[in-house]
């Protein structure tokens, strides 16, 4: 392998440099500098110019200090059984204290699966959270991303839907993106409390670590994902938070190259890279496994038309929602169920559920809307000009909110429905002329 | 031949090229990927990419074709899965593989070619005559056509017999060589193909959804722009056209939208038995998920386009569905921000709205070169940045679609579906249709005076929403009352009650009969002092709700007995 010394301009990251080296696009790079080796990788390749981004801070590096010997290399992650229980970082490599791991390598970008082979996502995930398993049901294979905002109970309901999850036939993988201080501290003592780990992996990248890593830890997350799915036929489900910390590193990563900026600055091919993410889920004829991802946004300045959730919810087959609203009252989980929605939940679900979900579902969510239109009115005009239907609506709301959204702990679904049957029972004529005969018994 | 010089994304820049064509296909690299010129200058070409770039270098090689980027016209398109180049989707391996080397006709298929009666040899043959037909499928017939752009004797006419699609079935003599004509031919995708002249919309497409085939009915051979939000219920609403679309051809085009949804259309679809036919037999598919290469997202639109004119050219009624035009936007947006145009609104390039218009404008009802008349009918739905409609891709949109169904988030939100909103959602083709629906009843007098109820009742609603219900007078909460009834038996129309998912037009105009009536004599009553409670009351709404279960025949019955029940009278008289 040939050295080279010959580093044009330092941009971040971002390294360019010249004369005809022809690598491969996508190529890994060794940085040699003074006093370690760093990784990096080819993003732009031509006759004259190549453009390189560094895995690790060049902080403190000269033009004259750095060497690049290019490995002809695509990059790679090696993938194994002995990744299960362990914490490592955004590039693969373990960040636990424990042995390296050496496994079949494969390139991180993923192939795309044959829209042929695909499967139709079928089967339930029990999460334990009633407005998700009986109003917004979360399938295998499904793509489902949580919406929140900063400072909302987001990594409390991850929390319980990790430990949830865990007591199923499940394989959790975790990767953590950009993670500030405090969530990187609540979920290693998630770890250490819950025994949650001996089913998971864990995939860490701190606030402080590269910005490069950012990009990186999805796709590797993702390869390790594969592996599980459908190699080894078993039923993975990948978390990402935060999805918003990916994109604001894309950003970065973009503007140091000097791309032309899209939407509020992120680069134009952002749906496109998000898509190369999420459409890495699904389940494979012929294959038991299934990819579930459950990718966490925090909506910058609560905005759910800011381009990263606004592009989110057109790849991703529904969305969870929180409110600010339901937090500040003290609901826990805050989901707001209006906006929220699982695309696939009614055909995933066909011959697992009870007769009565899709009708239950409607009229909560009819109802609940109705709810609120009347929680609007009396504010606005008061009580008094309520009609009997709408303080009906009233009464049905509150109860909905307070013993059907908010729960202290895990919930089963028989006990969701009847929860929301005793709901339904608190609403006015108008909405329970609707109740057809078969399920007139549940009323009782 | 010609090497690589520089490598960026989906973007290759060729050098050494020999006079390199706009719009020509290249082959680069070892693995022959396919490429298409899209910018010359110097001695060097842009080249887009229809595969994923990783791993190729400067120096490797670029193959020109000398050809532009065309698809292969003829029998073996119908059941079939097709990404943006029209190379073949099914397969056996997981992940797909890249490359040259494709037919997108199978070449080993053998079909049974019979001659057309009406020609013979010595016959002058004009571009676009039928020579002869292929029964591709149970329900479709495939005719086999001249290609438009040849004219001259026929020399040789081969007899019926059972082909594959590379056998010259004719021969014809042009003015300046002897041409081979197969079963199939190509056409560049880029340029319209021929017809004889445009005709105006007569015919409704039927939806069986009664807020569109009532409110905002949709002509043959009309465009339509379906924007909406995401979780608006788009692609349930084009399911559901797919599905009850009286067309003879059907392309789907599934443009940068999620695999999971790909395969339950492709699923579900390959399944429906409509009016006793497989809805497959009659169906073309174009697939391009998010994840396949983005270069790729935009020719499909345009494979799809050209296939549909094809069709349309054999004299059949054809309807493509594209989902979605914002995908593709995008993906425009997202080369021509590589290639370093410079952008014009939202980041769009600047031709974003030519484009759009050069893709909707090839729809239409025309008299095809051999005289038939043939339509197509475009169908694009909009995602909708943040349910904004002043997005550049709606705007663009609106600009040529005749019809929009304008679908609201708010309505999704409290599944209200099919969630479309009746204040921005128009139809140009009310005066056009209105001698179709003449057979089934007064549609246009309904037509009107629903609209003038709405008005009505959105000022109401504004008002009711600061100050509650009871104020009001009790003809206008009789009026509210109402809307909430007509709102759940004709607005909403759940894809999955069976029996109510699709609605024909005689169904459509009985109910708004029964609810006009309804209102009338509601209003009637309250006039000669019977009370609000009494006209709209538990047991009528019940009777009401129940018609969503019935069937036609059932369903038209009791409606005419409805309207002859229901009679309000004072008690005491």
């Amino acid at each position: 392998m040939i050295e080279h010394y010959c580093i044009d301009e330092i941009k971040g990251p971002i390294l360019i440099i010249k004369g005809g080296f022809k690598p491969k696009l996508g190529e890994i790079v060794k940085l040699n500098l003074k006093n370690k080796v760093i990784t990096g990788q080819v993003l732009e390749t031509s006759k004259e110019v190549t453009l390189l981004q560094s895995f690790q801070t060049l902080a403190g590096a000269r033009k004259s200090d750095i060497s690049v010997e290019f490995s002809g290399e695509l990059l790679k992650f090696g993938v194994s059984e002995e990744l299960k229980g362990r914490i490592l970082n955004g590039y693969g490599k373990p960040i636990d204290n424990g042995p390296l791991i050496y496994g079949k390598e494969q390139n991180i970008e993923g192939r795309i699966i044959r829209p042929s082979r695909r499967v139709i996502p079928k089967g339930i995930i029990k999460t334990g959270i009633n407005s998700i398993d009986l109003l917004n049901t979360l399938i295998k294979g499904q793509k489902l991303p949580i919406f929140s905002g900063s400072g909302l109970s987001h990594l409390r309901l991850i929390g319980e839907i990790l430990k949830n999850i865990s007591q199923e036939d499940m394989l959790i993988i975790f990767g953590g993106i950009g993670l500030a201080y405090n969530d990187y501290i609540y979920i290693s003592s998630l770890l250490q409390e819950t025994g949650i780990l001996r089913k998971a992996i864990f995939f860490l990248n701190r606030a402080i670590d590269p910005v490069v890593e950012r990009i990186i830890l999805p796709r590797v997350a993702l390869t390790t994902a594969e592996y599980f799915a459908f190699e080894k036929e078993q039923n993975v489900i990948v978390i990402l938070y935060d999805i918003s910390n990916y994109a604001d590193g894309l950003r970065e990563i973009s503007s140091m190259r000097g791309e032309y900026p899209g939407r509020m600055g992120y680069p134009p091919y952002l749906y496109t890279d998000l898509a190369s993410l999420f459409e890495r889920s699904g389940i494979i004829s012929g294959k038991k496994g299934s990819l579930t991802q459950i990718p966490v946004l925090t909506m910058p300045n609560d905005d759910i038309t800011h381009p990263i959730p606004d592009l989110t919810g057109y790849i991703t087959e529904g969305q969870i929602i929180l409110s600010r609203t339901l937090d500040k009252e003290g609901i826990f989980p805050p989901i707001d169920i209006i906006p929220s929605l699982s695309r696939l939940m009614y055909h995933g679900s066909k011959g697992l559920v009870r007769e009565d979900f899709k009708f239950v579902g409607d009229l909560l969510y009819s109802s609940y809307s109705k709810y609120l239109k009347a929680k609007k009115l009396k504010l606005i005009s008061g009580i008094d000009s309520l009609s009997k239907a709408d303080r009906k609506y009233l009464e049905f709301g509150e109860f909905f909110e307070w013993n059907f959204l908010n729960q202290d702990k895990k919930r089963l679904m028989e006990e969701s429905f009847d929860i929301a049957w005793q709901a339904i029972k608190l609403l006015p004529d108008f909405e329970r002329i609707k109740i057809p005969e078969k399920f007139m018994k549940y009323m009782n | 031949m010609g090497d690589i010089y520089k490598v960026s994304g989906p973007l290759v820049i060729g050098d050494n090229l020999d006079r390199p064509m706009l719009n020509e296909i290249v082959k680069i690299g070892k693995k022959n990927l396919f490429g298409e010129i899209i910018r010359i200058f110097q001695n060097k070409a842009m080249i887009q990419v229809y595969e994923p770039t990783e791993g190729l270098k400067p120096g490797d090689n670029i193959t020109q074709t000398g050809e532009m980027f065309q698809v292969e016209l003829g029998p073996g398109m119908l059941k079939n899965v097709f990404d943006g180049i029209q190379r073949p989707l099914e397969g056996n391996s997981i992940f797909l593989e890249h490359g040259f080397l494709f037919h997108s006709l199978d070449r080993e298929k053998k079909w049974d070619f019979q001659p057309s009666k009406k020609i013979k040899k010595g016959d002058i043959l004009k571009g676009g005559e039928i020579i002869g037909m292929i029964q591709e499928t149970n329900t479709t017939d495939h005719k086999i056509l001249v290609p438009p752009d040849i004219k001259g004797e026929l020399v040789f006419f081969e007899k019926q017999g059972s082909y594959n699609v590379d056998k010259v079935v004719a021969r014809i003599k042009t003015r300046t060589k002897i041409e081979d004509i197969k079963l199939y031919h190509k056409w560049p995708v880029r340029v319209p193909r021929p017809y004889n002249l445009k005709t105006r919309p007569e015919i409704p497409l039927r939806t069986g959804l009664r807020v569109i085939d009532f409110f905002f009915p949709a002509a043959q051979g009309g465009t339509i722009a379906i924007p909406g939000g995401f979780g608006t219920g788009k692609t349930q609403l084009i399911f559901n056209l797919i599905k009850w679309s009286d067309a003879d051809v059907l392309i789907y085009i599934g443009c940068g939208e999620r695999g999971n949804e790909v395969i339950t259309v492709l699923e579900e679809i390959s399944h429906l038995v409509i009016k006793g036919e497989l809805l497959d037999e009659r169906t073309i598919y174009i697939i391009n998920t998010s994840n396949m290469p983005v270069a790729a997202r935009t020719s499909g639109i345009f494979s799809g386009i050209t296939i549909a004119e094809y069709f349309r050219d054999q004299g059949k009624k054809v309807a493509i569905l594209a989902d979605s035009i914002t995908r593709w936007a995008e993906a425009m947006r997202e080369i021509s921000n590589r290639i370093g145009d410079f952008p014009g609104e939202e980041g769009y390039p600047t031709y974003l709205s030519s484009e759009i218009g050069n893709f909707f404008e090839r729809a239409g009802n025309v008299v095809t070169l051999s005289g038939n008349k043939g339509s197509i009918t475009t169908i694009g739905s909009i995602s909708l940045y943040g349910s904004d409609f002043s997005d550049p891709v709606a705007q663009a949109s609106m600009k040529v679609a005749s019809c929009l169904w304008a679908l609201d988030p708010n309505l999704a939100y409290v599944r209200h579906y099919p969630a479309i909103n009746r204040n921005v959602s128009y139809s140009k083709h009310i005066l056009f249709l209105r001698k179709y629906w003449e057979k089934y009843g007064n549609w246009y007098e309904y037509y009107h005076e629903f609209l003038n109820l709405f008005g009505k009742i959105d000022e109401l609603e504004k008002l009711t929403s600061v100050m509650g219900k009871d104020m009001l007078a009790e003809d206008d909460q009789f009026l509210l009352e109402f809307n909430e009834l007509f709102t759940e038996l004709f607005l909403k129309q759940s894809a999955l009650v069976i029996e109510d998912a699709h609605r024909d037009p005689i169904e459509q105009v009985k109910m708004a009969e029964l609810l006009l009536t309804y209102y009338h004599r509601g209003k009637d009553a309250l006039k000669k002092g019977i009370s609000l409670e009494e006209i709209s009351n538990k047991e009528i709404h019940s009777k009401l709700i129940k018609l969503k279960t019935l069937r036609k025949n059932k369903y038209i019955e009791q409606i005419d007995e409805l309207i002859n029940e229901l009679i309000f009278v004072k008690k005491n008289d």
